[in-house]
């Protein structure tokens, strides 16, 4: 199992293509030195709580940044935001929500659920990689999250 | 009865009186009389055949009759005339009755002179004729009580501040199926039951207490069924002030009550049906919503997902793909592109359609302003002569009407992208009822014979060489102006312009 104690950023993204296509983007700026990448909502709440197969990790040691898709298997990506959110131990990770979705409804709930910041990923590759690493630079490197 | 002579016909058997009552009448100056006598009652009737008299005088004691039975007599042979009676001396008591039996006065023959038979005679004629007219107008009222519709009471105000019914007229017996026998001379008390009795008699006492007529609705039981009328109760004083009466009507409601009631419950039924009819487009709504919603998702991964390796292919991979293989990733990309676009137009015409309107009024010159101002900035180099009248605020929904002029202005600026000199025209008209805004250009312009497609969804008149677009930003147009109760419709001609018109109505 990697060492999972200096995890900058945790990418929750079922969709391999977008996957790659957003750690690609990360990579171009280098940013995914420490990138996890989960594929499910399930597995995303276990790693941030230290559950399950993520049980031997510290929960105080949580990513500098979570990008997080709304459509996921298992848990939805609203509901992974709504639980980080509501637990003292995890509320200051930034989350990032990172959708296909322009539906207004998607925007207001996840503000409601405390997200930190919200992407619309674009068709578009080339503004797809500016917005990626716009926020990748904001959240790791200007944003210091109290410790 | 200047010049006009009274005709007096005398039943008299004593031929001494007979003639005392013709000198008597002579001697009057001023007035004249024509005489007739007779001595019995039997020749009274043949007499009257060609004699028609203004007066009857009476002699009571005749050969065939005596006394009262005179008087009866005289009245079945001439029921009009009026009759003075002539007695005896000491014939007050007879001449009393006499005047209770129908006659109009009595003269004792002792005691009569010129003036006082003269004066006896024109007083009975006019008595009668005042009795006659009293008559007259109390059958006329009558007729008019017992015909008319509506159920009209009397009622007493007795000095104990009861109520007592004195009459009703026909319509109260066939309206409320109770004989007026049941009802005449007793108290309302006793006929009308609670609860409506404590009802009335607060609606009498306020008739008398502030001396008008007071009006109400009331539903109570009767023998032909339950009735609703609309009553009216108003009070009669005496002079002193006192209210001696009451005089009450009531108009049948039962079957505009009846109706109104019919009214209601279609009104429910249909309102019960608009709410059910209402529930299903909410849930085709919400499957839209859902819908729309997969759309926006599931089919903008995919090209995400094309668009990013193509781009990776080109930038990663240009040294071992030939020139043509990166023209056709190029193609790929920009179709995507186009992809893209229609399904954010979808989704927005669809937002259109479904998204709850909330109206306020709309400053649209500035709005406009604003629109030019953004579209000038995205295609700084361009040079757009643009007028523009100071247009009419509108009430809309801001978001939606923003949307449907941004729409239509951008194509202004797009249709005359080839053009040296675009000229955009913003105007409006207006009548009692609308506001009809207008955008003219001196651009590409259409040909009129498909004015028609003009607002179809994904209808095209250009290709896609000649100027982008996916079809849809008119579709919403005519979406935006039809939630808003509007028309949109536009005329041109290919290469001079066109002119797009929107109407929305005035408050």
């Amino acid at each position: 199992m990697p060492d999972h104690s200096e995890v900058e950023i945790l990418l929750v993204e079922d969709n391999p293509s977008d996957a790659e296509l957003t750690i690609r983007a990360l990579k171009k700026h280098h940013l995914a030195n420490n990138l996890v990448h989960l594929k499910d909502g399930a597995e995303a709440i276990d790693f941030i709580f230290a559950k399950g197969k993520y049980s031997e990790r510290n929960i105080q040691n949580g990513p500098k940044v979570v990008l997080l898709d709304l459509k996921l298997p298992k848990i939805e990506g609203l509901e992974v935001l709504r639980r980080i959110k509501s637990d003292e131990r995890t509320k200051v990770v930034p989350v990032v929500v990172l959708t296909s979705s322009k539906e207004e409804q998607d925007v207001v709930r996840s503000y409601q659920f405390g997200a930190n910041s919200y992407i619309m990923k674009p068709v578009d590759f080339d503004k797809f990689l500016n917005a990626v690493s716009e926020l990748g630079l904001y959240w790791l490197l200007l944003n210091q999250p109290p410790r | 009865m200047n010049g006009k002579p009274i005709n007096v016909l005398l039943v008299e058997d004593n031929p001494g009186d007979v003639r005392l009552i013709q000198e008597l009448l002579r001697e009057t100056d001023g007035i004249k009389f024509d005489f007739v006598h007779v001595p019995r009652l039997m020749e009274m009737e043949s007499r009257l055949q060609g004699f028609q008299p203004d007066i009857l005088l009476l002699d009571l004691g005749l050969p065939e009759s005596q006394g009262l039975e005179t008087l009866q007599k005289a009245k079945a042979v001439a029921p009009h005339l009026p009759i003075i009676i002539l007695t005896g001396l000491f014939g007050d008591e007879l001449g009393s009755e006499a005047i209770a039996n129908g006659a109009q006065d009595y003269l004792i023959k002792g005691r009569l002179d010129g003036p006082l038979l003269v004066r006896a005679v024109q007083y009975a004629i006019e008595r009668k004729r005042a009795e006659a007219a009293v008559r007259e107008s109390e059958q006329r009222l009558s007729s008019i009580y017992d015909t008319v519709g509506d159920v009209i009471f009397h009622l007493a105000v007795e000095k104990d501040g009861r109520y007592r019914f004195v009459s009703v007229n026909q319509a109260f017996v066939s309206t409320t199926g109770i004989d007026s026998g049941q009802v005449v001379d007793r108290l309302v008390n006793e006929i009308i039951p609670e609860p409506s009795l404590t009802l009335v008699l607060r609606k009498y006492e306020e008739a008398i207490r502030e001396k008008k007529i007071v009006r109400w609705e009331e539903t109570s039981e009767y023998p032909t069924g339950r009735l609703t009328g609309e009553v009216s109760v108003a009070p009669v004083f005496d002079g002193a002030g006192n209210c001696t009466h009451l005089v009450g009507g009531v108009h049948d409601i039962t079957e505009r009550k009846r109706a109104e009631e019919e009214i209601r419950k279609l009104n429910e039924e249909l309102e019960e049906r608009v709410r059910q009819r209402t529930a299903q487009l909410e849930n085709a709504n919400k499957e839209l919503e859902a819908f729309s919603y997969s759309v926006s998702h599931d089919l903008r991964a995919p090209l995400r997902a094309i668009d990013g390796f193509s781009k990776l292919l080109i930038e990663e991979h240009s040294k071992e793909i030939s020139q043509e293989a990166l023209r056709l990733l190029n193609v790929v990309r920009d179709n995507t592109s186009n992809m893209a676009h229609l399904i954010d137009d979808l989704l927005a015409f669809a937002r259109i359609s479904r998204q709850g309107m909330i109206k306020s009024p709309i400053d649209v010159t500035k709005m406009v302003n604003s629109i030019i101002n953004e579209l000038r900035s995205a295609e700084p180099t361009r040079t757009i002569n643009v007028t523009m009248h100071s247009l009419p605020t509108v009430q809309g929904d801001i978001s939606m009407i923003r949307q449907m002029l941004v729409n239509l202005l951008s194509n202004a600026f797009k249709f005359t992208r080839h053009q040296a000199h675009p000229i955009i025209d913003i105007g409006y008209t207006s009548t009692a009822e609308e506001h009809v805004y207008s955008v003219s250009d001196n651009g590409a312009g259409f040909d009129m014979q498909y004015k028609e497609k003009l607002f179809g969804f994904f209808q095209r008149l250009h290709t896609t060489d000649e100027f982008e677009g996916t079809g849809v930003g008119l579709a919403i147009v005519q979406r935006v102006i039809h939630r808003h109760g509007g028309r949109a419709w536009a005329e041109g001609e290919v290469g001079k312009g066109a002119t797009f018109f929107v109407s929305l109505p005035r408050e």
